[in-house]
């Protein structure tokens, strides 16, 4: 699949922060895929969002199965098998490591001179959830693999550099 | 002779639990605050040996924090370790200009930390441990 360049960029970006945090974090090595990945809509999930405002205006979403997630917060948090995550741990973790992923993708995209900075993780949790970007944004999906547990990223991406053409 | 204290300033509870394990295994006190202005009265309170101060945190983030453990007479002289998601070297020599004695990107394998902290103040191994 050959993409444009600008997508090429992101997703080099993108598949070296997400692989890079949940090595660094979690001790889990994630394969980047081509195969698209939608949730089935019952399927609960948890996502972990924080914006970038500066050289680029993005909101970066990190999302997974609300199963996954309750493993990593075992794993992150080191928590015992039989141990139960709190609602709020699971919350912490994936903020976290959305914010650590965006953390990376911000310094992907440093103009110098030009301040940069990043909003404090939001979570959604639920079912049936559909992300939809505002006009003039760009979104950009990008699926992992840990295993047969799926992490999806999507990028929302505003260009400022076609607003001042 | 104390353990040497160390102040954790994270709002995120898993990240002081990662830093919070790595040090189990050295002769030290850990204490933790969720943002920077619990870190402050904490500091003011505890006086540790060592701040490990993360950058984004809601109510006091780690800049303004740092900014005000620089403005306090007593608590200046404390090394300071900023933890943040971000590896821009720009910011980082600024978080240095500051005052901060050093930084670490949650990219960058925790057990830096560790070894920063052995540096700055000779933490020491608990005998009978792995770390040992």
């Amino acid at each position: 699949m050959k993409l444009p360049t600008y997508e090429q960029d992101l997703k080099l970006f993108i598949d070296d922060a997400v692989v890079t945090v949940f090595d660094t974090m979690l001790a889990m090595e994630l394969s980047p895929s081509h195969r698209g990945a939608d949730f089935s809509p019952n399927q609960p999930q948890v996502i972990g969002m924080v914006g970038i405002a500066g050289s680029v205006t993005a909101v970066i979403c990190l999302r997974v199965s609300e199963s996954f997630a309750l493993h990593l917060t075992q794993v992150m948090m080191g928590f015992g098998p039989d141990a139960f995550p709190s609602g709020n741990d699971v919350n912490d973790v994936i903020g976290e490591l959305t914010n650590i992923a965006a953390g990376k993708l911000k310094s992907c995209f440093r103009v110098p001179g030009q301040p940069c900075n990043l909003s404090l993780p939001t979570i959604v949790r639920g079912h049936s959830l559909d992300l939809e970007s505002m006009t003039g944004t760009e979104r950009h999906s990008f699926t992992f693999y840990q295993a047969d547990e799926r992490i999806v990223v999507e990028f929302y991406s505003h260009h400022q550099q076609e607003d001042s053409l | 002779m104390k353990n040497p204290l160390i102040l954790l300033v994270d709002d995120s509870r898993a990240t002081r639990a990662i830093v919070s394990k790595m040090l189990s295994g050295y002769e030290c006190e850990i204490i933790e605050a969720a943002n920077g202005a619990l870190g402050i009265e904490a500091a003011r309170q505890n006086q540790p040996k060592l701040i490990v101060l993360d950058m984004t945190m809601p109510v006091m983030n780690g800049v303004e924090a740092l900014k005000a453990l620089q403005a306090d007479e007593v608590l200046k002289h404390i090394p300071v370790i900023m933890l943040t998601a971000n590896s821009n070297p720009e910011e980082m020599e600024q978080l240095k200009a500051l005052g901060a004695t050093d930084y670490i990107t949650k990219t960058q394998k925790p057990r830096l930390i560790l070894e920063r902290a052995i540096a700055l103040i000779g933490l020491q191994a608990k005998p009978g441990t792995l770390a040992a």
